[in-house]
């Protein structure tokens, strides 16, 4: 900040670098250039993702101290030029212009990749522009050295007039040197002065530019030379009306005027960038042999090799699969049992009644089913980082690509696909590697449709209830095709829905498909533990706390209102009975009728009309409006309301020969082969997870999204459901 | 090389402007040098930035197993294009 700018109540402030108003760090870098990696080695573990004031979209912040000063460091999303393509480009741009609640950054911090210095140079130029002190980390280093590659440092530094540090992020080698640097900046507070000369009608249009911005100082130059570059409005639109319409109307103007002139924008500024950096390289590195990375060339002649690197692929992801449910299994049986053991201690220790009901199958039971998914996170976020580490993912977009645009995405949104198989919430999460806002939004509303881990022991239930064990054409079994088919029902319904999304509501111009190939690498340890560890709390944490409320206030609706005279009159029918197993059978029953007087069980009662043409009972019906916090609730649902009280699980053989005995008041079973797919069906198609909605909500920062994403796939759902039942029942 | 139409059209006669080789043109493993970048939006601009400059020499790698996009190589680095994109990189 310029002297000029003080004011009364910048000097009231706390001094820069204090621990109240530390010195803000931007970090900006193309992607792929070890940018995460530098920012743990940086920050550590004291970051966390949040809202950096008036950007929209999530940023990682981090805090680190040198010497006496403070520092936050807000990491930027990655990319390849200021001038930009899409609305989350426009954050990066906009947080180093600062605006409204959004200051400016006391330093930006550029990442560049030593083995590609033409193209992140570019963009180096670009944010030299900034009026801003700027320091450059060099990062893969070693690996331009062992390339043949020799580069001239000081030279370099000299002819960019900003300090740039060599680091070994993964090493730890220059970190230190990197936070001497950022202190040195922020205390001199020196802008970068080095600039790509520009044609003179060009520097001209942005003179006579800046008096029509309401700015000033270093600031008012960089605003007015991006407005002007900012061709297709993203930037324009990202500063919400501070734009003046009169400095708007002279861009277009001045663009259209140079254009006739031969100047035509934003296409001479790159060329001028690319012929500057070329001169400067020239003068500072000796590029070597030319032929660079031998050993990516020679894995990518099998990775994507047409036949090799998809049966590659196809491995690779029936590897993930099998990872996600049979390592998993153990640590989420054990962390079941010790949720299970201790609502069991629990109740042996507060006596019988509300407040045992509210903490054993309220909280206890609650926090449970949330916490039994970390295990299948944790080992999906490992793999996915070592993939995404290693150079492999950009590999699977590339081999998915062509599949995925026959339905309007793109290869990246295939990983937070498959991702969602396990579980939809960092399968969303996942959806931030996706560019494209539209394309962003319509992997995230589609996601849920994966039929995830909490719906397999819907289907195992049923298939083993209701699907006869036989075999069909010789060798496959019934239930085997029928969890097949369960899978299929999500794998073909969505892209469906892809492809109507993509026609209607986010409907929008073509997306380039440009994706970096990186060279590989070993992937870093440091880098895979921390994403693990940051994953799997951010969903205990987040998705914790809603289903955690959404959890207790079903309890409620199923314990409430606990009709006393139902109490009483099982009371003396207990009085009065032979045996133990006489009052165990009782005491079931007693929780059957209790849970059929209860709010829910009054609600399952009164939209049994409407889940009636899907073949379903009221109990049904109301085990379905149980199990909106998470689908596998439907289970113990059933459990209770036939009557078994707790300890169901979905391979109980009570549970299965009572299911198959409830009639309906006729005497005509409940269950067919037909009802149960109905219901499968429904909770392939339905969006019954609170943790879900919730992470959409969190992701896309409204409520739009997850409202209607539960409006179409419950609509979707009981649509097929009908279906399945009605065409089903007369068939069979 | 007669395995591609424009190349075909360019070993032929009717060499004409419109029907210039592109780099979607090339095949597995072969070279050119950009002449130019078709169109004037965001796709066009974006391929600039990335380094796919006049003068400079691009490389087709090799097709995705479904035939799009194509792994190519420039300025000393490799990324994948669709072969819409690659048609408007105009090899000289």
């Amino acid at each position: 900040m310029s002297a000029a700018n003080a004011t009364v109540e910048q000097l009231a402030t706390p001094p820069l670098g204090s621990k109240a108003n530390p010195c803000v760090v931007a970090v900006i870098g193309n992607p792929n250039t070890g940018k995460t990696t530098l920012f743990n080695a940086l920050t550590g573990l004291s970051q966390h993702t949040g809202n950096y004031a008036g950007v929209t979209v999530d940023s990682s912040l981090g805090t680190f101290t040198e010497g006496d000063t403070h520092f936050l460091l807000v990491d930027l999303p990655g990319s390849y030029s200021l001038t930009p393509r899409a609305p989350d480009e426009a954050v990066a741009v906009r947080a180093l212009i600062g605006s409204g609640e959004t200051a400016r950054p006391h330093v930006v911090l550029c990442i560049v990749d030593a083995t590609n210095l033409d193209r992140n140079l570019f963009l180096l130029t670009q944010v030299l522009e900034s009026g801003l002190p700027v320091v450059v980390c060099l990062t893969m280093v070693d690996v331009a050295k062992r390339e043949g590659m020799r580069i001239d440092y000081r030279e370099l530094s000299r002819r960019l007039g900003v300090p740039i540090v060599p680091v070994h992020a993964t090493r730890r080698q220059g970190i230190s040197q990197l936070k001497a640097a950022l202190r040195d900046s922020a205390v001199a507070g020196d802008a970068a002065t080095a600039r790509v000369p520009l044609p003179k009608p060009i520097a001209e249009a942005v003179d006579g530019m800046i008096p029509l911005l309401n700015s000033n100082g270093r600031r008012s130059r960089f605003l007015a030379q991006r407005l002007l570059f900012d061709r297709d409005g993203f930037l324009d639109r990202e500063l919400r009306g501070e734009i003046p319409a009169a400095a708007r109307s002279y861009a277009d103007a001045a663009r259209q005027r140079l254009g006739q002139a031969g100047f035509a924008l934003p296409g001479v500024e790159v060329a001028e960038r690319y012929e500057w950096i070329r001169d400067l390289l020239s003068d500072s590195v000796d590029d070597g042999s030319g032929a660079r990375f031998a050993w990516t060339r020679r894995i990518d002649a099998v990775v994507t090799h047409r036949v090799w690197g998809a049966t590659l692929f196809l491995g690779a992801m029936a590897f993930v699969f099998q990872a996600i449910f049979t390592w998993a299994a153990p640590f989420m049986d054990a962390i079941d049992g010790a949720f299970g053991a201790l609502g069991d201690a629990t109740a042996a220790i507060v006596p019988d009644g509300v407040l045992q009901s509210l903490l054993v199958d309220g909280v206890i039971g609650g926090v449970g089913a949330v916490l039994v998914f970390v295990p299948q996170i944790a080992i999906l976020f490992a793999l996915i980082t070592i993939m995404e580490d290693s150079g492999y993912m950009a590999r699977a977009a590339f081999l998915m690509d062509r599949a995925m645009s026959s339905f309007g995405l793109s290869g990246r949104s295939f990983i937070p696909l498959l991702s969602s198989f396990a579980c939809a919430v960092p399968g969303i999460m996942a959806t931030r590697s996706v560019e494209d806002r539209r394309d962003r939004l319509t992997t995230i509303m589609i996601a849920p449709l994966m039929s995830c881990s909490a719906r397999l022991p819907v289907y195992v239930l049923f298939i083993a209830a209701f699907i006869p064990p036989v075999t069909v054409a010789g060798v496959l079994g019934l239930q085997g095709l029928t969890l097949f088919a369960m899978y299929m029902v999500g794998i073909v319904v969505a892209p469906c829905v892809a492809w109507v999304l993509k026609r209607t509501r986010l409907k929008g111009p073509p997306v380039p498909f440009l994706l970096e190939l990186p060279p590989y690498k070993i992937p870093s340890w440091r880098v895979v533990l921390f994403r693990v560890y940051d994953r799997s709390w951010a969903f205990v944490r987040r998705a914790g706390t809603v289903i955690l409320a959404t959890a207790i206030l079903i309890w409620a609706l199923s314990y409430f209102p606990n009709r006393p005279d139902i109490t009483e009159r099982y009371d003396a029918l207990r009085a009065g009975a032979a045996d133990a197993a006489a009052v165990e059978e009782l005491d079931r029953r007693e929780a059957g009728e209790h849970l059929r007087a209860s709010f829910l069980g009054q609600a399952g009662i009164a939209i049994e009309p409407l889940v009636r043409p899907l073949g379903w009972d009221w109990r049904i019906g109301m085990a379905t409006l149980a199990s909106f916090p998470a689908r596998e609730v439907v289970i113990a649902a059933l459990g209770t309301i036939y009557s078994l009280g707790d300890g169901t699980d979905e391979t109980s053989p009570e549970l299965r020969s009572t299911m198959r005995s409830a009639t309906w008041p006729d005497g005509t079973p409940v269950f067919t082969p037909v009802v149960a797919l109905s219901v499968m069906v429904f909770f392939a198609l339905c969006s019954q997870c609170a943790a879900t909605l919730a992470t959409i909500r969190r992701e896309t920062g409204s409520w739009g999204p997850p409202i209607f994403t539960f409006v179409y796939m419950t609509t979707l759902a009981y649509f097929a459901a009908l279906a399945v039942y009605q065409i089903g029942s007369r068939l069979a | 090389m007669g395995l591609h139409p424009s190349i075909a059209i360019e070993n032929g006669i009717q060499y004409h402007p419109a029907m210039a080789r592109t780099l979607a043109d090339l095949g597995p493993s072969q070279e050119g040098v950009i002449a130019s970048i078709e169109g004037d939006d965001g796709i066009s601009h974006r391929l600039a930035e990335l380094g796919f400059t006049p003068g400079i020499t691009v490389r087709y790698i090799r097709r995705a197993p479904l035939g799009d996009p194509i792994q190519v190589g420039v300025r000393g680095f490799e990324l994948a294009v669709r072969a819409s994109e690659a048609r408007r990189v105009v090899l000289a």
